[in-house]
C-alpha cells in the first residue's frame, strides 16, 4: 500500500469477498458491516 | 480488522454470544474501537465466542454461541478453534481479515487458546479499555497468522497504546541475533507431554535469535486459581449489572439473563448455565471473604512474574503453549 500497488478499498473488498466465499464453513464471523467499503473509501 | 463480539460498537450488534443482547446496540464505541477508527482501521465486522466469553457454564464448548452457534478450526473443520476469543482466532487462521481483536478477561489464557489452536500470534499489552462484560480486567489482544504479520500486530499495538511505532522498531528488528543478550524464560506449567513440543520450538527460536533461555516453574499457580474463580464470580455479576445498564432494550440484570435463557429454545441447548448462576449467588464486593480472595490472588499473581523477572533478572517470560486442536464436543441436551 505504501507503494501505490494496492489501495484500501481494494483490500477491503478482497476481505469481504474471502468472507463470503470461506466463513460458510468456518463461521467465524457473526455481523459484517455494511460500511466497511466507505470506511475504507474515506482513508 | 475484525473485533471479538463482546467489544462495544455502536454501528453493529454487541451480544457476547447471547441472543439476549441481539434486541439493541450499545450506544457508543468502545474505547478501543474509537482508537482504531481513529488510527485508520477499517472495521469489517465482529466475531464469534464463546458465549460470554465462556463463564457461563462449567462445561461449556469453546467457539459456541447462541448468536453464531459453532465456530470450526480452519486447519480442520471438525476440530475446536479453542477460545474464548474463537472467531478472532478462526477468521485471521483463515485470511479473513489482517488481524482481528480478541479479549483476554483474567491472568487466563483466553486470547492465548484460539492462537495456539490455530497457530495466529498474539502479543498481550497493556492499556486499559474497559467497556463490554469483563471491565478493566479486559485486556485486549490482537490476532494475526504468524510470520511476518507480526508487523500489523506491532501496528495494533501501536495505535491502541497511543505510542506510534513503539511496538513497530521492535517487530521490524525481530531477525536473527535481535534478541542478543536478552534473557527469556520458558514457563513449564503442568502439560502432557505432547503439548510440550511447541513450546520447545518457541524456546528453541528465542535462543537462536541470540536469548539466554531459562526454564522456570511459576509459584503458587494452584492458590491463585482457588482464589481466582470465587474472587471473578462476584466480580462477573456486579460489573455485568453495571454494563447492562448501559443497553437499554436488553435484559437489564444477570437475574434476567438466567431467566432469559430457561426460556430461550437455543441458548441452553447445548449446556447449562451453571457460572451465571454461581454468580448470582455470589456474595457483593462488599464481602471480606471476597475481598480477601481478589487480594490474595492478585498479589500472589502478580509476585508470580515479578519475582521470577527479578530473581533471574529477565526480560521476558514465553507462556506455555497449548496442545493440538480437540475434536467438538457438543452435545444435544
Amino acid at each position: 500500500m505504501a507503494h501505490g500497488s494496492l489501495t484500501s478499498v481494494q483490500l477491503t473488498d478482497a476481505y469481504l469477498d474471502r468472507i463470503h466465499a470461506v466463513d460458510p464453513k468456518v463461521h467465524s464471523v457473526l455481523f459484517l458491516d455494511s460500511t466497511a467499503l466507505s470506511q475504507a473509501r474515506a482513508e | 480488522m475484525l473485533l471479538k463480539d463482546n467489544i462495544d460498537t455502536k454501528n453493529l450488534p454487541t451480544t457476547a454470544g447471547s441472543r439476549a443482547l441481539l434486541a439493541s446496540n450499545p450506544k457508543q464505541d468502545a474505547p478501543l474501537v474509537r482508537q482504531l477508527r481513529a488510527a485508520g482501521a477499517v472495521i469489517l465486522g465482529k466475531t464469534n465466542l464463546s458465549e460470554w466469553a465462556n463463564f457461563r457454564s462449567t462445561t461449556a464448548t469453546s467457539g459456541w454461541s447462541g448468536v453464531g452457534a459453532q465456530t470450526n478450526n480452519p486447519y480442520v473443520l471438525d476440530r475446536n478453534p479453542c477460545g474464548s476469543s474463537s472467531g478472532s482466532g478462526a477468521a485471521v487462521a483463515a485470511s479473513l481479515s489482517q488481524v482481528a481483536i480478541g479479549t483476554r478477561p483474567t491472568a487466563r489464557s483466553c486470547a492465548r487458546a484460539p492462537r495456539t489452536a490455530t497457530s495466529a500470534s498474539s502479543r498481550r499489552s497493556a492499556w486499559s479499555a474497559a467497556s463490554a462484560s469483563c471491565r478493566s480486567r479486559t485486556s485486549r489482544t490482537p490476532l494475526d497468522r504468524s510470520g511476518g504479520n507480526v508487523i500489523d500486530v506491532a501496528i495494533t499495538l501501536s495505535a491502541l497504546s497511543g505510542r506510534p511505532n513503539n511496538y513497530v522498531s521492535s517487530a521490524i528488528l525481530g531477525r536473527a541475533n535481535s534478541l542478543r543478550g536478552a534473557r527469556i524464560a520458558c514457563g513449564r506449567c503442568r502439560h502432557r507431554p505432547e503439548r510440550r513440543q511447541g513450546h520447545a520450538v518457541h524456546c528453541g527460536h528465542s535462543s537462536q535469535a541470540g536469548a539466554t533461555v531459562v526454564n522456570v516453574v511459576p509459584a503458587n499457580q494452584d492458590t491463585i486459581g482457588n482464589d481466582e474463580l470465587p474472587a471473578l464470580l462476584t466480580e462477573f455479576k456486579h460489573d455485568l449489572n453495571a454494563y447492562l445498564a448501559t443497553r437499554p432494550g436488553v435484559p437489564q440484570t444477570l437475574a434476567d439473563l438466567i431467566t432469559f435463557d430457561q426460556q430461550d429454545p437455543v441458548e441452553l441447548s447445548k449446556f447449562g448455565q451453571e457460572l451465571f448462576l454461581q454468580a448470582e449467588a455470589a456474595p457483593p464486593e462488599t464481602d471480606p471473604t471476597y475481598q480477601m480472595e481478589r487480594a490474595t490472588a492478585t498479589s500472589l499473581a502478580q509476585h508470580s512474574i515479578d519475582d521470577l523477572i527479578s530473581a533471574d533478572h529477565l526480560d521476558a517470560i514465553i507462556a506455555p503453549t497449548n496442545g493440538p486442536a480437540l475434536g467438538h464436543q457438543l452435545r444435544d441436551r
